[in-house]
């Protein structure tokens, strides 16, 4: 965020206010703009980004890179595999950038790479089915559950 | 194949379910069945994997979600030893999605209780199992297991509610009947 320091008129006008909001306008413009204190914009922040803005990352747990790598490797696959119409429900495993294999179920190619040594931080077996959200991308789920809907008695 | 045959529901509270000595409430409307964690890699079923209940709730979006507690002491797995796929968002909070197999039980038929002469149906869940903190707010009393993993792997559900009874079962010449009548 940009800072600009109070000229002393501001400083005076807010003082005045007492810590409520403060017009202020552009006389070049007429636009008209609201000076307000930091703690009272934070309240009304949420309200006033974008929805969808993204989270701070350190809120999320960290995929291994070798999985991720292994991930990526076949989002960037599944629209090639996806035209192939016998792949479609088959699966399909990623050692980082080197596809390990296709099969009909995801054992076989657990198997494959157990046998290959490849280690448990390093791969990833994704169904080859036409998907709308990368495998590493947050999921988003609905949060009320029925488990937690108590039925109240009604209103006395 | 029929997974839960006649599966009963309640419209009333029922008796609590006991797991691992600890009594868990069943909420009227509740749909329980029994299920299975186990790592992805695992050959074959393992009869010595503990099964415990969860909620089948196909109002949820995930495939399968359950607190760190629960999978340690329910199924007997720490996350730390499932891989890490990504994440979930759930009311602005962040839980991991690790990877990890549902084995679902079949019931005993017309029965709540799970039926132990048959192997449960593995369910391979491509983004894996959602993992609640403890102090996840609400803490979940019992796992939830989504319509995701139920369309996943294809799985054919019906609610009678009339009788209060839910058949589950893989695709088979009675679904594609079914599916052909409707």
């Amino acid at each position: 965020m940009t800072e600009i320091e109070l000229t002393d008129a501001q400083r005076q006008a807010l003082q005045a206010e007492q810590g409520k909001p403060v017009d202020v306008v552009d006389p070049a413009t007429r636009q008209r703009y609201v000076l307000l204190a930091r703690e009272q914009y934070e309240r009304v922040r949420a309200l006033l980004e974008p929805a969808g803005a993204p989270e701070p990352p350190e809120a999320t747990a960290e995929i291994p890179p070798g999985i991720l790598r292994s991930q990526q490797a076949f989002w960037r696959a599944l629209p090639e595999l996806l035209r192939h119409r016998r792949n479609r429900g088959r699966w399909a495993a990623y050692h980082g950038d080197e596809q390990i294999g296709v099969a009909r179920t995801r054992d076989e190619l657990i198997r494959e790479v157990l046998r290959r040594g490849v280690s448990s931080d390093d791969y990833y077996v994704g169904r080859i089915e036409p998907q709308d959200q990368a495998p590493w991308e947050t999921i988003e789920v609905e949060p009320i559950h029925a488990r937690d809907v108590e039925e109240l008695p009604p209103d006395s | 194949m029929k997974i839960l045959d006649r599966l009963p529901y309640s419209t009333k509270s029922t008796p609590p379910i006991v797991v691992r000595g600890r009594s868990v409430p069943v909420k009227p409307h509740q749909i329980i069945v029994w299920v299975s964690v186990g790592v992805a890699d695992l050959p074959e079923w393992d009869p010595r994997m503990p099964a415990f209940p969860a909620i089948l709730d196909t109002g949820n979006t995930f495939t399968f979600s359950i607190s760190q507690s629960q999978l340690i002491r329910w199924a007997g797995m720490r996350p730390a030893l499932l891989r890490l796929l990504g994440n979930i968002r759930q009311g602005g909070t962040f839980y991991p999605r690790h990877e990890a197999d549902v084995w679902l039980h079949p019931n005993a038929p017309g029965r709540r209780d799970r039926r132990a002469d048959r192997k449960p149906l593995r369910l391979p869940l491509e983004r894996g199992i959602a993992v609640y903190s403890d102090t996840a707010s609400p803490p979940p009393h019992l796992p939830l297991l989504g319509l995701q993993a139920l369309t996943e792997n294809a799985l054919h559900l019906t609610i009678d509610g009339q009788r209060r009874l839910v058949w589950l079962r893989t695709p088979d010449w009675r679904t594609r009947l079914i599916r052909w009548l409707s």
